[in-house]
């Protein structure tokens, strides 16, 4: 495991600094990364295989004193490195023709870098080391939000790096909270910052202030998961960052930060009563679903479209978190699912921005026939981020429900629908407007650079995979994910 | 054996701590950019003073690597990067807040007494941490906050960001009596990163646009 580990962690390095490197921009530097991060990706998938044959039931497999890697690290890098693998495939710099050298190599620079925090975060054991992590994918993706030096995305960047540094300077509060009622009472231990030495001795720390300290690592990573009411730069970075890069940001970096929520969750749950956590939780989840579901019937751009979406899928995952191991269950699923529906959503968006060189919803018409594989794609893409069948987010949003159901909570159950069939409502009137209608005059009409839209076709296939059969290695580590967080 | 009883230690770090809210009061009253740059500047030095305190208290050594690097690096190199910036550029001096300086420090003065309020809410938890340093942290931090929010130029903003991680940096320092030097590094490490971001976003913005971050009002919807 620690050689998967290796080649995890490692190819996304390489190809960042190869990227500082070579000066001026060749497209070669593009293909290593994309190979790179290839073998990230075959790394992530050994990894989570190692866990899933290892079967050890209550996760823990410590690899050395800084690293470890359980169910719930490995389902989270399988994501990254997936999203990771698109967006380098299908990013800038690869093309003979096209995109400025210097834009090229710095998307290649941030976007590796950005790749390597967050798949650090999740394979560290150190809870404050996973903070300078979880710090760091800000600045490495704020970096590269400005790619094309527009006005509008170098304030977005400043508005992102701004409130996401306050909001993570709040997580950090708390883990020094946790931090020092942990040696106040135990004293100083090697690891002491550790997520396994942090739960083990939980019951021996002071609920109260572990209470205090969960409130700021909530709202500081809620920040930073795009959590209502501190969602307010995900719609303005989301929207005005490069495709590839929102892709990245709204598909896996979102659920990064969850997964730090999720790590301290359990260790507060040890010493308090599981009914706190679940009920902020709650409450925040259903707040981010709601305003994500009103801001989405007034959209008027499409790819704020999709971040509002992404709001709303927050709210969903940590309603998730909040409702036992079926709930857990069905949130880890959601965040899979997610991952692969929001990335390919935001990527084909970049490809329409590129042809129509317009956000606007109501500039974009006849869609269909303009770009008829782009525009089908995208349909596809809209109506899994819905939660229709046959499509993985289906089911998820309907294992979400029973959850709710199973947990006597009827009123979660009742308002998280009702707010499903208003998204529903809302992004089916908008695709339906993008689509058809009269093309536009002066749009170049047919596809160009047609293999991104076959790797697209993947993650369609993939999205049918995981809402028909659910294969059983994933609801595996999913499940041994679920076991590591609850007890 | 140190140098420094227990109660010493206390009674230094309140001091520094009073005085570390002082220099946040001359942040939030600064009208020009130079002014608060030199009072987020005595900042930093306290904070070096501080954890060189507990340093010789606690005879832990990686306190005295941090004071060393707080000192090099919030207190000059950061600083001095800003009022480059500043002088270079040809930015705007004033901090132009969106409402009053006035109404702001009167703010400022409600969310010290909150911050008391709070800590001593947190009951017998409490007397276990070094005199006030977490009242002051998260007072520090809070007003840091609030001058990132009521002022509109792009450095002021910074200045209010760095005020906001010396107050998370001081009670973390005086909390715990010395992270894990790994951790306090990474940290330290984040926050010039940061700022190095935020320099270049600056200058770009002068570079490319004849503006600076001076309203998000594009952005909303």
């Amino acid at each position: 495991m620690t050689t998967s580990l290796f080649f995890l962690l490692i190819p996304p390095a390489i190809a960042a600094v190869l990227a500082i490197l070579v000066r001026p921009y060749t497209r070669l530097v593009g293909w290593v990364s994309v190979v790179c991060a290839a073998i990230s990706f075959a790394a992530s998938v050994a990894l989570g295989a190692a866990v899933v044959n290892a079967g050890v039931p209550d996760d823990l497999v410590a690899l050395s004193a800084l690293w470890r890697v359980d169910a719930l690290s490995a389902l989270l890098a399988v994501c990254i490195a997936f999203v990771t693998l698109l967006a380098s495939a299908l990013g800038p710099g690869l093309d003979a023709a096209g995109e400025a050298p210097a834009q090229s190599r710095q998307f290649r620079i941030f976007m590796n870098a950005f790749a390597f925090t967050m798949l650090v975060a999740v394979t560290i054991q150190n809870v404050a080391l996973m903070w300078v992590a979880i710090e760091a994918t800000t600045i490495t993706s704020a970096m590269v939000i400005p790619l094309t030096r527009t006005k509008a995305s170098v304030e977005a960047s400043w508005k992102y790096i701004l409130i996401c540094s306050v909001g993570i300077a709040l997580a950090f509060a708390g883990t020094v909270l946790a931090y020092f009622d942990f040696v106040a009472t135990a004293g100083e231990v090697p690891g002491a910052l550790n997520w396994t030495v942090l739960r083990e001795s939980a019951r021996l720390l002071h609920p109260q202030l572990l209470q205090t300290a969960f409130a700021f690592i909530l709202i500081g990573y809620g920040t930073k998961a795009g959590l209502a009411p501190m969602h307010t730069w995900l719609p303005d970075a989301h929207s005005e960052a490069p495709s590839p890069i929102s892709a990245m940001m709204s598909g896996v970096l979102l659920a990064v930060a969850l997964y730090a929520i999720a790590r301290w969750k359990a260790v507060v749950d040890a010493a308090v009563n599981p009914w706190f956590t679940n009920s902020l939780l709650l409450g925040f989840g259903l707040l981010s679903v709601t305003i994500g579901a009103f801001s989405l019937v007034i959209q008027r751009h499409y790819k704020r479209m999709l971040a509002y979406s992404s709001v709303e899928h927050m709210g969903l995952v940590a309603i998730g978190l909040a409702l036992g191991p079926l709930g857990t269950f069905a949130a880890l699923l959601h965040v899979v699912n997610h991952a692969v529906a929001k990335s390919m959503s935001f990527l084909l968006a970049g490809r329409i921005l590129h042809r129509y060189d317009t956000t606007e919803i109501g500039r974009v018409t006849g869609l269909l026939r303009v770009m008829p594989w782009t525009g089908s794609l995208f349909a596809v893409g809209i109506l899994a981020l819905v939660g229709l069948p046959p499509f993985g987010l289906f089911v998820s949003e309907f294992l979400l429900i029973r959850a709710a159901i199973l947990a006597g909570r009827f009123w979660v159950a009742g308002v998280v629908l009702v707010l499903l069939l208003t998204v529903f409502a809302s992004l089916i009137t908008h695709l339906n407007r993008m689509l058809y209608g009269e093309m536009p005059s002066g749009v170049e009409i047919g596809e160009t650079r047609s293999w991104p839209v076959v790797a697209l076709a993947l993650s369609v296939g993939l999205l049918i995979v995981l809402g028909v059969t659910l294969p059983q290695p994933i609801s595996m580590l999913i499940s041994q994910s679920v076991r590591g967080v609850i007890r | 054996m140190s140098p420094l009883s227990p109660d010493a230690v206390h009674t230094v770090i309140d001091d520094l701590g009073a005085l570390l809210l002082f220099t946040m009061i001359l942040i939030v009253a600064a009208g020009q950019i130079y002014r608060a740059i030199y009072s987020v500047a005595a900042q930093s030095l306290l904070i070096s003073i501080a954890a060189a305190v507990l340093a010789t208290s606690t005879g832990n050594p990686d306190l005295w690597v941090i004071a060393g690097i707080t000192l090099a690096v919030k207190a000059i190199l950061l600083p001095w990067v800003l009022h480059r910036v500043v002088q270079r550029m040809n930015v705007r001096r004033e901090v132009e807040p969106v409402i009053p300086i006035a109404a702001t420090l009167a703010l400022a003065v409600a969310i010290v007494v909150v911050s008391f309020q709070l800590s001593a809410s947190l009951g017998p938890v409490r007397q276990a941490i070094t005199g006030n340093a977490l009242p002051v942290g998260i007072a520090l931090t809070l007003t840091g906050v609030l001058v990132m929010a009521t002022r509109k130029t792009a450095l002021t903003q910074m200045v209010g960001l760095f005020a906001s991680e010396n107050g998370i940096f001081f009670t973390a320092m005086a909390v715990t009596q010395g992270m894990p030097l790994i951790i306090e590094i990474g940290v330290i490490l984040d926050v010039i990163l940061a700022a190095l971001v935020m320099t270049i976003m600056v200058l770009r913005v002068r570079s490319t646009v004849d503006a600076d971050i001076a309203d998000l009002d594009r952005l909303r919807g």
